[in-house]
């Protein structure tokens, strides 16, 4: 089959001495900074883009995918032990795994965590490989027009699944697409809003943009909250279920398994959405939901195994339609293109060994998680006790050598801070980065394929919906939107992250 | 009585958006739009920065009239320290090598922190500059100088 013979060649890939390496250095990476509070995986990427300069491209990719699912799973470690999600998508976890912890049960819930999280990213690997082909076949149909459409669902999903209000999240995509076309324009040769610097010729850089946005605002806003860290860390006791705790956790893993190998997939999905969802369902289907936030098992296993299922499917619409769903994969797309692949549906057909060796990796990493988490558990606990002031002033550093490095520009290590000030001020708005890190990315793109969508239809606006797939996107982007305003919806939107 | 501007989250927020629209229109206005067949480079900066004044006015008009979360404490302390620090490394790094630039940006970096200890941080600051040094420099041979003098 087909399949089995892109696998062997996957895995030819990623079994290389270097491969392995840098999947292993991009899994230890992604524990510690999951492990670590207060800097998330998305700034972590960001941070570390430069460092992937240097590296072939398939290494690159690899180590980069090795920290987001790493960070999945060095997450839950601090949700669990220490009641401090590592990064977002545990927010969920803390609420029973701590629970659990308290009872005496942490090495338990570690364990559920760990192998839940193995087995959801296993699956998800399959799918991803499974369900890619025929998708990128199909986007290999799709013109000017459809690619417009795909990008207007890919940016209200966006939108709908951000947390502030809807109104400020539009306005945020439609000023990142505005960023994105800083530099020359393709089609006249014309330099745009570049102030007559020559640095900006080449558009604004995503390192700088992602680095400054999301990295140096998220070490201002903890800097903010200045209360004395000392966390009390939960006994780890037995790593080994009860049999009462296995039969509860495994069809809450094969659950949450499924719930987000599918949300990962949809625009604006993702670890975060699929965590989020998991939780509401295994404690609506619970025959006891009181237990929920009283040491639930099946509130960890479920939300640990939808996130990490979550995260790898999420490189679905990146790797087939070349479209980033979250902000994540927004600097998996800067990574290419630094790389200097352009994402999508052709990248399978071209690079295949690049394709199918990054799928590989995923479930060689996966394992390699296990293996990092569990009997190294005490070493993550202890990073726990350095102090933020000393880290933060590190993290900084590596930032501006990570920036300077790229082009050797001090000018960019300046534009950074400007960055990192405007996320600061979004932030104190209550306007979310993460819709103008998609739009950035895609407003060239968007613009382009709009020119070439109206040149073909001679000017016709209505091409959009006359095409079918094109149709199709668009009434799906609608029907997004307009759930949305759903009065019934909408509350439970605004509950369901307030609740968490 | 008094009359008290409506200053909360969304109206500030609004106005900040209808600034950036507007700008990007005064800033392109010379960028010839075009028709829809032969889009100019104005056509698709245009298009967005309309809209993005629209929703601006939307956002700001809402929090005006009917409120919004308030804005909350600026804490202008890290964000300056922070700023500065990178602000020094950018100046630092062409003209005076790595170790002085890591030095300034850690150190002027951690004075942001709520707790600083200067002697504490200067040590951490010349540690991560030998660190960085020979890791970047050395190790894998990026571009960079360790003295230019």
């Amino acid at each position: 089959m087909d399949l089995i013979g892109n696998f062997i060649m996957g895995f030819g890939v990623a079994l290389t001495p270097a491969n392995l390496m840098f999947c292993f250095i991009g899994a230890l990476i992604g524990t510690l900074i999951g492990v670590l509070p207060g800097i998330g995986p998305v700034a972590t990427l960001a941070i570390l883009l430069p460092v992937t300069f240097y590296l072939p491209p398939i290494g690159a990719l690899i180590m980069l995918s090795g920290i987001y699912y790493g960070a999945q799973y060095g997450g839950s470690t601090t949700a669990i032990l220490v009641n401090m999600p590592g990064e977002s998508s545990s927010l969920v976890t803390c609420i029973d795994g701590y629970q659990m912890a308290r009872q005496g049960r942490a090495g338990a819930a570690l364990a559920t965590a760990a192998v839940g999280s193995f087995f959801a990213g296993c699956v998800a690997t399959v799918f991803l490989a499974v369900a890619s082909p025929p998708l990128s076949k199909l986007a290999l149909e799709f013109g000017a027009p459809e690619y417009f459409s795909l990008m207007v669902l890919g940016l209200i999903g966006a939108v709908v699944l951000a947390t502030g209000a809807l109104g400020k999240a539009i306005a945020m995509v439609l000023l990142g697409l505005l960023f994105g076309l800083i530099g020359t324009d393709t089609n006249s040769g014309l330099l745009r809003y570049t102030f007559g610097l020559p640095v900006l010729s080449d558009g604004v850089g995503f390192v700088p943009i992602a680095m400054g946005l999301l990295g140096i605002t998220e070490i201002i806003t903890n800097l903010e909250k200045t209360e004395g860290r000392a966390p009390i860390i939960a006994k780890i006791g037995s790593l080994w279920p009860t049999r009462e705790e296995f039969q509860r956790a495994w069809p809450a893993v094969l659950r949450g398994t499924g719930l987000g190998s599918i949300l990962g997939v949809l625009p604006g999905g993702g670890a975060l959405l699929s965590s989020f969802a998991s939780y509401a369902l295994e404690k609506k289907i619970s025959r006891t939901p009181e237990r929920f936030g009283r040491g639930a098992i099946e509130g960890v296993a479920g939300p640990e195994a939808a996130n990490n299922a979550g995260a790898q499917t999420s490189f679905i619409p990146l790797l087939t339609l070349g479209i980033p769903s979250n902000p994540t994969m927004a600097v998996m797309v800067g990574a290419m293109t630094i790389q200097g692949i352009s994402p999508g549906p052709r990248v399978m057909i071209t690079q295949p060994e690049l394709f199918w060796g990054i799928i590989a990796s995923m479930w060689i990493g996966n394992l390699m998680l296990v293996i990092i988490n569990l009997p190294l558990i005490g070493i993550w606990v202890s990073l726990l006790k350095v102090p933020y002031r000393l880290l933060f002033p590190s993290i900084l550093l590596i930032c501006a050598i990570g920036v300077y490095s790229l082009n050797s520009q001090p000018f960019e290590v300046a534009m950074t801070a400007v960055f990192g000030l405007m996320g600061y001020v979004f932030y104190k708005l209550g306007c979310e980065v993460a819709p103008f890190a998609l739009g950035f990315v895609l407003g060239p793109l968007m613009e382009e394929n709009l020119r070439r969508a109206l040149l073909l239809s001679r000017g016709d606006p209505l091409v959009f919906v006359q095409q079918p797939i094109s149709l199709v996107l668009l009434i799906m982007a609608a029907i997004l939107l307009l759930l949305v305003l759903l009065p019934a919806f909408k509350q439970t939107r605004e509950q369901a992250f307030k609740e968490v | 009585m008094q009359a008290r501007l409506p200053v909360n989250q969304d109206s500030i927020a609004g106005l900040l958006f209808v600034a950036f629209g507007a700008a990007a229109l005064w800033f392109g206005r010379n960028y010839s739009v075009g028709t829809a067949v032969r889009m100019g480079p104005g056509y698709f900066p245009h298009l967005l920065s309309w809209l993005l004044v629209l929703f601006g006015l939307g956002i700001a008009l809402k929090g005006a009239l009917r409120g919004g979360a308030p804005i909350g404490q600026l804490s202008l302390r890290p964000v300056f320290f922070v700023l500065l620090s990178f602000i020094a490394f950018g100046l630092l790094i062409d003209r005076a090598g790595l170790p002085a630039a890591a030095i300034a940006c850690v150190f002027i970096g951690a004075i942001g922190g709520s707790e600083f200890r200067w002697k504490e941080q200067l040590i951490l600051s010349i540690c991560l500059a030998i660190a960085s040094s020979a890791l970047f420099i050395y190790a894998l041979g990026l571009p960079m100088q360790l003295w230019p003098w």
